[in-house]
């Protein structure tokens, strides 16, 4: 994204903060921009927000809570009033400590009672920089170098240090589109999801890959849970297993997104 | 991810498993460790001594590119955390 864009979507943000209107933008404190933008790039990723926010003790334990239980995300309400329409905004709530800690130096763009002039003033003081560059891209192995951004930061490099280590063996393959041949598979994946879910067709793809190699039946859902949507698949023969992920959100901003660092959780419990 | 227990010595990860026109991906990836050696990298002093090995790695300037950010991020850490 060129300055100048990053600028009006900054302005349009401001502009919204200032205003106001919704239902979560009142409790914005103070909006901090840093990263490429900050440092004055003239071509940025995503334009990196830091957003102080009024939350309760009370309301972030259940705000979680409901978001874990498949309910109303508040965050996300949050982020797309912020956000509008808007993408290249990556914003992260409540961490401006953290931040600084880590090195950033946030500038301010707005504070609760500033007018939208003195926002766009302090915008407009942000200078470009034609020796700033966009942030480096992260390094992968060679091997995740085409499907990076399907895969979160800290799974990359655990992913790197391991095949770095020679403690794994692996390779990237592009699943043919065919149905399990095996009649004792194909019933249990029926059994597990209905034709119009599209993990059905993902389970027949490893199933088809697998059977290639003499690795059938399979079967299909033992680690099945609501909020990950994450499942495997095990071969009654070999002991093999196939567990396809959901799709996770990429890191594009150098700091990984909340959804990012929670799948990372689940992943290596 | 990583963890493949119960002595399983392969894990398939379908990294789209949702997408609907693209081609599916998968990693296929084979363990060629035990687990008590992985399960001494999560939970003993197996990350110490894989950070001494890259370390001396390091020194040597036998790492590779894809490797230096993570050993960025070891030195962050490091520094985040000595007083």
């Amino acid at each position: 994204v060129k300055r100048a864009e990053a600028a009006r979507r900054l302005d349009a943000l401001l502009e919204r903060v200032v205003r106001a209107d919704g239902r979560y933008l009142a409790r914005v404190r103070e909006v901090w921009v840093f990263g490429s933008f900050a440092r004055g790039a003239l071509e940025v990723g995503d334009v990196d927000l830091a957003v102080e926010f009024d939350q309760t003790r009370d309301e972030a334990g259940r705000w979680f809570a409901t978001l874990m239980a498949g309910g109303f995300d508040h965050i996300g309400a949050l982020r797309r009033e912020l956000r509008g329409n808007q993408r290249a905004l990556e914003i992260h709530f409540n961490e401006l400590d953290d931040l600084r800690k880590e090195g950033f130096e946030p500038e301010l763009l707005w504070r609760r009672g500033d007018s939208l002039e003195e926002a766009r003033a302090r915008l407009a003081a942000v200078a470009p920089n034609a020796s700033a560059r966009r942030a480096a891209r992260d390094s992968v192995h060679p091997l995740l170098a085409e499907v990076e951004k399907l895969i979160p930061r800290p799974a990359r490099q655990e992913f790197s240090l391991f095949m770095w280590a020679r403690w794994l063996d692996a390779k990237l393959v592009k699943l043919p589109r065919e149905q399990a041949a095996n009649a004792i598979t194909r019933r249990r994946f029926a059994e597990q999801w209905s034709e119009s879910n599209p993990r059905l067709r993902a389970a027949h793809a490893v199933a088809s890959y697998l059977e290639r190699e003499g690795v059938a039946p399979l079967s299909a859902g033992e680690r099945s849970t609501p909020t990950s949507g994450r499942f495997s698949m095990r071969s009654a023969t070999t002991g093999s297993r196939a567990s396809p992920s959901t799709l996770v959100p990429s890191c594009s901003s150098g700091r990984c997104s909340t959804s990012a660092r929670d799948y990372r959780a689940s992943s290596s419990s | 991810m990583f963890d493949f227990g119960q002595g399983l010595p392969r894990v398939l990860v379908v990294l789209n498993p949702t997408a609907r026109k693209q081609t599916l991906r998968t990693l296929d990836m084979r363990a060629t460790v035990d687990r008590e050696e992985f399960f001494a990298f999560q939970h003993g002093d197996g990350r110490r001594r894989m950070i001494e090995r890259l370390a001396a790695a390091y020194g040597a300037g036998e790492l590779p590119d894809y490797m230096l950010e993570f050993v960025d991020s070891l030195r962050t850490r490091t520094t985040r955390a000595t007083p």
